[in-house]
């Protein structure tokens, strides 16, 4: 199992290329949300892995709470326009 | 745990990292913020999805695969909305959809 | 292979090069996105610890809603006084690479270090673990981390909240009355947002509540609550559900301070019983502790959602003005 998380993780942290290369914002903030859901999917499969049952909690906490860096950032686009 | 169960969890881990490689790698390889967005919701939707299926065959434990499934209803359900603003975000800033040159 | 070594070699690594890279970077976007990713990363890195409580906190607080705040923060500067959001690279290709070289030289001395320091240290005297864990009995909570922040240090955990207080009560003091901020109402275009919203806030609400919960036996507690229902007002907000009377109706203030007041009227009950301020024991002490985390949670939650908004949405003086005159 811990071999399926790191797989996971380095298809993760390559992700972060998007990152440094953009080229716009919303490019970037993509990667984020990358981030949010691998970064449960490894939680998860670490659950197991490390017999840790509450892990479950703190990936639907990633979840839950990484729309929102997200909708801040189209909303501060709509508003833009105006 | 039988040893068709231990095969199927691995088997679907293996179908849920195939999604986050290819994801991944369309992310960085696709040549627009649309078609890189789609290459993202790949990961959220199916690559979880499998995790998801996966841990609940493991943990074999009724309420925890309650509570994995419900993590995934949220995980499809804001990355869709997440997804659908930003290209709309895109399309609204004059981005266009990258054409094949002839 | 089967061996997490090489999982936290990659976070580790990871960690030290994200933020390197949020420190050195000419665009601060670019410099928040940093950071948020730093928070994931490190989320997973405290599980690797051992410490899911903070792996729950750094995932909801650290990431989620620093990094929302951030983002609203750089929108106002750039309407403010554009441009002023990037700086010209001021480092030579040279002192780049110094800088690289220079990091990976420090964190590899830091793992030499390391390593040779932990393994004696593993072997002492354990700190004050035991005696925490012989009085996790009779401290209403079986989660050692929640008895410690709730019960031990209860004083540390009351200041907190004061101090969410006082940076709500400075953000007034710049931004003028509550009343004032603008906050754009939902239109047609921004149906799909409002219904996510919709379908979000029960799981939110449900999760925030499910965290006080388990924060007596297992992770949890009233900051990762609060968060969550930080989170969940912020999108309200953003999808345009209720402004004005969120923002000066006369419930806020009462649910403002409903935390701090919870924590004094428990401490004070408790030097009623005959212990000492905020020092809870026996029977009644899961049920004060489980009162006091509910408040801490409503009053973390409204202050986080506030902070988002006075972070994001800019002060409308026009429409605003008429309506503060006639609240006060």
């Amino acid at each position: 199992m811990y071999l399926i998380a790191l797989l996971i993780l380095i298809t993760l942290l390559a992700s972060l290329g998007r990152m440094v290369l953009g080229p716009t914002r919303a490019d970037k903030l993509m990667v984020t949300q990358l981030f949010s859901t691998c970064g449960s999917a490894v939680l998860l499969v670490l659950s197991r892995a490390m017999e840790m049952d509450a892990l479950v909690d703190v990936a639907i906490l990633l979840v839950l709470l990484g729309a929102v860096a997200m909708v801040a950032f189209t909303l501060a686009d709509r508003q833009d326009r105006r | 745990m039988p040893p068709w169960i231990v095969i199927v969890k691995y088997l679907l881990l293996i179908i849920a990292l195939f999604f986050f490689t290819a994801g991944t790698l369309g992310v960085l390889r696709f040549p627009d913020l649309y078609s890189r967005l789609h290459a993202l919701t790949k990961c959220d939707n199916l690559g979880l999805g499998f995790v998801v299926a996966a841990i609940a065959i493991d943990a074999a434990d009724g309420w925890l695969a309650v509570k994995l499934i419900l993590l995934w209803f949220l995980a499809l359900a804001s990355s869709a909305t997440a997804c659908y603003l930003v290209a709309r975000s895109g399309l609204r800033a004059g981005r266009d959809p990258w054409e094949k040159k002839a | 292979m089967n061996d997490p070594i090489l999982i936290d070699f990659l976070l580790a690594a990871g960690l030290v090069l994200l933020a390197g890279f949020s420190l050195r970077v000419v665009d601060l976007f670019t410099g928040v996105v940093t950071f948020i990713i730093f928070g994931l990363i490190m989320s997973v890195a405290w599980v690797r610890l051992q410490a899911p409580d903070l792996a729950l906190a750094e995932a909801a607080i650290g990431s989620g809603i620093t990094g929302a705040l951030f983002l609203g923060a750089i929108r106002r500067l750039e309407e403010s006084t554009p441009g002023s959001t990037t700086r010209p690279e001021y480092y030579s290709p040279v002192q780049r690479e110094l800088y690289v070289v220079g990091v990976a030289g420090m964190s590899l001395a830091l793992y030499l270090l390391g390593s040779a320091l932990v393994p004696p240290l593993l072997e002492g005297p354990a700190g004050l673990a035991e005696p925490v864990s012989e009085a996790v009995g009779t401290a209403g909570a079986r989660n050692p981390v929640t008895a410690i922040i709730l019960n031990m240090r209860g004083y540390d955990t009351m200041l907190e909240l004061v101090v969410l207080l006082l940076a709500w009560s400075g953000v007034c003091v710049l931004q003028g009355d509550l009343g004032r901020t603008n906050i754009l109402p939902a239109t047609g275009e921004l149906a799909v947002l409002g219904a996510f919203v919709r379908f979000l806030r029960h799981p939110g609400i449900l999760m925030a509540g499910y965290l006080i919960w388990v924060g007596g036996d297992e992770p949890g507690g009233a900051f990762q609550a609060g968060a969550m229902l930080g989170g969940v007002g912020a999108l309200g907000l953003m999808a345009g559900g209720p402004t004005r009377p969120l923002y000066s109706g006369p419930g806020v203030r009462p649910v403002l301070i409903a935390g701090v007041a919870a924590f004094l009227l428990a401490g004070l009950s408790s030097i009623g019983t005959g212990g000492m301020f905020l020092e809870y024991r026996g029977e009644h002490a899961k049920a004060l502790l489980l009162v006091i985390e509910i408040f801490s949670t409503l009053s973390i939650g409204l202050v986080l959602t506030l902070l988002f908004a006075a972070c994001t949405f800019a002060p409308d003086p026009g429409r605003g003005a008429p309506a503060r005159g006639g609240h006060s």
